[in-house]
């Protein structure tokens, strides 16, 4: 019972400490809006494994994993991944457009300075 | 268009010897974020120049240069790179497929008669890999997919304005523009040897260029046609760049 309790309160302390953390980030506008959401998830995650672990057993037995607990692992590495692949996604669309920025600044940089010395480009 | 980095050894030859053609193209230099006079020789010898605010790679830095042939008005656009490789006495040759309408993108060529310049072993073994892989992926049977010199037409600009990679983006363009039912045809051009500076492609780039472009090869084959869409570019339209005479010479 008291190691019970004692997994599920670090679980519920890492999630009060993980949100605490990135609503704080949040709050100081550290964190933009379209990553608030997978961030909040990631910081629950430990709470709903630690408050409800019997599902988790299950799937483990389910899965046939001899060791139960090696199910947390599992998950811990595929929500690793979500998230980096998610992270990936974000950081392609900045380089995209980061690039398209780039472009139409030389293209209008390039209009400005003939309009400023148009006797030079004719 | 000649896009360019770190080429000031070189692009004032480009620059003149294009702009001494008998029929002289408007010439357009892209400056990718030079760190040397890249941008001073070639407004010195009379092209009108394009500066990059950082170095964005030569797939952006000719997107520029499409982007801008396209909204000037101009019927054909034509690309030479800035190390002097490429003769522009060609450009006649290569834009004739353009005028008999028997090509909507015409690419030079330096294996098809192999003669001329004719590259390192391992650049050539590279280039005959990624033409058996083209031919797999998209059934073009072309010998030097990896070539920078090219023309097209408005068509096959439109399609090279919509999506041309960033870095390293012959190879997979070639895929892009088959796709977009673009009639592609090569012909044979004797290059030069690099007259001066260093390729961009030298010791691990070599590693890193095979697996992008092999993998973008075959991921172009599914990939739908149509880049993400990030906003309109339209503000930059045919009019606005119309009235500045001197952007509308640079690229036609």
């Amino acid at each position: 019972m008291d190691f019970e309790f004692n997994y599920q309160a670090v679980a519920v302390i890492s999630t009060l400490v993980a949100l605490v953390a990135i609503l704080e980030l949040i709050r100081r506008r550290r964190i933009q809006d379209v990553l608030w959401l997978p961030w909040l998830l990631v910081a629950i995650a430990p709470a709903v494994v630690g408050l409800w672990i019997a599902p988790w057993a299950k799937l483990a037995q389910w899965l046939g994993i001899a060791y139960e607990p090696l199910i947390l692992l599992v998950g811990a590495s595929l929500l690793s991944f979500a998230m980096l692949l998610y992270l990936s996604v974000v950081v392609s669309t900045l380089i995209r457009r980061n690039l398209k920025l780039a472009q139409e600044l030389a293209v209008l940089r390039h209009k400005v300075e003939n309009l400023e010395s148009p006797q030079e480009s004719e | 268009m000649i896009p360019a980095l770190d080429e000031a050894d070189n692009i004032g030859r480009v620059v003149t010897e294009l702009s001494a053609l008998p029929e002289a193209p408007d010439v357009l230099v892209i400056d990718d974020g030079s760190s040397d006079d890249t941008r001073e020789v070639a407004s010195r010898m009379g092209a009108s120049v394009v500066s990059m605010p950082f170095n964005c790679g030569i797939g952006a830095s000719v997107q520029v240069g499409v982007w801008m042939a396209l909204a000037g008005g101009y019927e054909v656009v034509a690309r030479f790179d800035g190390d002097g490789q490429h003769d522009p006495r060609q450009l006649e040759r290569l834009r004739a497929h353009l005028d008999d309408d028997t090509a909507d993108f015409v690419l030079a060529s330096r294996y098809l008669e192999k003669s001329g310049f004719q590259s390192t072993f391992m650049r050539r073994l590279g280039s005959r890999w990624f033409a058996v892989l083209l031919r797999a992926v998209s059934g073009l049977k072309i010998t030097d997919p990896t070539s920078g010199c090219w023309v097209a037409n408005r068509k096959a600009a439109e399609v090279l304005f919509e999506e041309y990679s960033s870095d390293y983006p012959e190879v997979d363009s070639l895929v892009h523009l088959g796709k977009s039912g673009c009639r592609i045809r090569e012909i044979s051009v004797d290059f030069r040897a690099r007259a001066g500076g260093r390729s961009s492609i030298e010791g691990l780039h070599v590693l890193y260029y095979m697996l992008k472009v092999t993998i973008a090869l075959i991921i172009g084959r599914v990939r739908p046609t149509g880049a993400p869409n990030d906003g309109d570019p339209g503000w930059i339209s045919s009019s606005t760049i119309k009235q500045s005479p001197s952007s509308a010479r640079s690229s036609r």
